[in-house]
């Protein structure tokens, strides 16, 4: 067994369907990834509604046991939970969890967003049994599966996850701006072709992943204009990945602006960005209904 | 008063064009390896592809595993999955487990590589 990772959304800020959009997809947040005999979802995004409707699909009923891990409670990233099919099975166990024990701020935000102002069900009226779990300030094994997470660049806070069994490791950070915690940030901001260096604590976090699934929104071109917007250059993914000896990057949560054919275009300037630096890691856009595996 | 519909064509309504609803047909464009260049009309269902006799979409290449990748219909989406092959499942020139595939997408199975056109509900007269 190895670990599944499966993208069912992977648009930032707002749903975008539509034909210009259609290869890659325009649901918001959502990541499944199967590790061992453990479902972990990262965030809640438009995607997750997919996803329940697939778990219906392929088991036959909607019972699962599931650990949630949000990035943050924006609403790109919780906006799906409300219409999760398994959230209204009563045989379903979620576990939404902290950063600590003290940390229920996402469960309680899943809790708010039902209110009655907002979504015509209850929270309480869900049939499943949801229940705020944490991450003991650190490294949590689950069934064999370790949990670690680093805090990252974006407005408010946002978390980014890793996920490790059987030898393998996946990252999911999303909604990072990483350009502000570059150790060269102003030299990279004056000379777009010099590699943009991270911090050794960043560089750790990200070692000899697998795969990193990582917020890339902005072209160098774009990002001069949303600097403190929370989201980075797909250029500087590339060169931190880089340096960090990552083996695959899916660069997600394309600006709802962005077309497939500028995604493509976003993705390509990467690809040769890697060849420039004479790198070894494989890069490509996020895109929903992929499975890849690694075992 | 004037009628802005005056020259408007009216059908009549029992010549009207009733569209028979006709059922999907995508394609494989089978444009590198063992048997191209062709054509491949994927049928709905659930299809084998591989160098098997088994294989409902046979490849004689040494590269291609004898089940190499499943092709299935789910909602409106054709998915493909590796079947464990030894050369793995290509998208667009990245190793994947499954995908839902999308016009235009290039599949690479051993040295097979397959362009996939998905097809319209179309309509006969």
């Amino acid at each position: 067994m190895g670990i599944y990772v499966t993208f069912w959304g992977v648009r930032g800020s707002i749903p975008t369907p539509g034909h210009a959009t259609q290869r890659y997809g325009g649901n918001t947040a959502c990541i499944e990834v199967q590790a061992g005999e453990e479902l972990f979802i990262l965030d809640g995004g438009s995607g997750l509604r997919s996803l329940g409707q697939d778990i219906l699909h392929r088991q036959g009923h909607p019972s699962i046991k599931a650990h949630f891990l949000f990035s943050h409670s924006h609403w790109d990233h919780i906006q799906g939970f409300p219409f999760f099919i398994p959230a209204y099975s009563g045989n379903s166990v979620m576990k939404i969890y902290g950063t600590n024990s003290d940390d229920r701020k996402i469960f309680d935000l899943l809790h708010g967003q039902m209110q009655d102002r907002y979504f015509p069900v209850q929270f309480s009226d869900l049939g499943s049994h949801i229940q705020p779990d944490h991450l003991k300030n650190g490294k949590r094994t689950i069934n064999g599966v370790v949990v670690d997470y680093f805090n990252t660049h974006h407005p408010g806070g946002s978390l980014a996850y890793s996920i490790s069994y059987n030898g393998r490791k996946v990252i999911y950070s999303t909604d990072n701006e990483l350009d502000m915690v570059l150790l060269n940030r102003d030299a990279t901001l004056e000379d777009l072709n010099i590699p943009r260096r991270a911090p050794p604590a960043l560089l750790a976090f990200l070692a000899d992943a697998d795969l990193v699934i990582a917020d890339g929104q902005y072209t160098d071109e774009e990002y001069p204009n949303k600097v403190n917007w929370g989201h980075a250059r797909a250029n500087t993914l590339v060169d931190v990945c880089l340096e960090a000896g990552v083996k695959n990057l899916a660069v997600t949560h394309h600006d709802p602006m962005h077309s497939d054919d500028m995604v493509d275009r976003k993705i390509q300037g990467c690809r040769e960005r890697v060849s420039r630096f004479n790198g070894d890691l494989t890069v490509f856009g996020a895109r929903e209904g992929i499975t890849l595996k690694y075992a | 008063m004037h009628d802005d519909f005056e020259n408007t064509v009216r059908l009549n309504p029992s010549k009207t064009f009733t569209p028979k609803p006709v059922e999907r047909r995508d394609i494989f464009m089978h444009i590198k390896g063992p048997g191209a260049p062709q054509t491949i009309i994927i049928e709905p269902g659930e299809h084998i592809i591989g160098r098997s006799t088994e294989a409902d979409l046979r490849f004689l290449s040494s590269r291609v595993s004898r089940k190499h990748a499943k092709l299935f219909t789910k909602e409106t989406d054709t998915y493909c999955i590796d079947l464990d092959s030894h050369n793995g499942l290509l998208l667009n020139g990245i190793q994947v487990h499954s995908v839902a595939l999308r016009d235009g997408d290039t599949l690479q199975i051993g040295d097979i590589v397959l362009i996939y056109h998905q097809g319209v509900q179309w309509a006969s007269m």
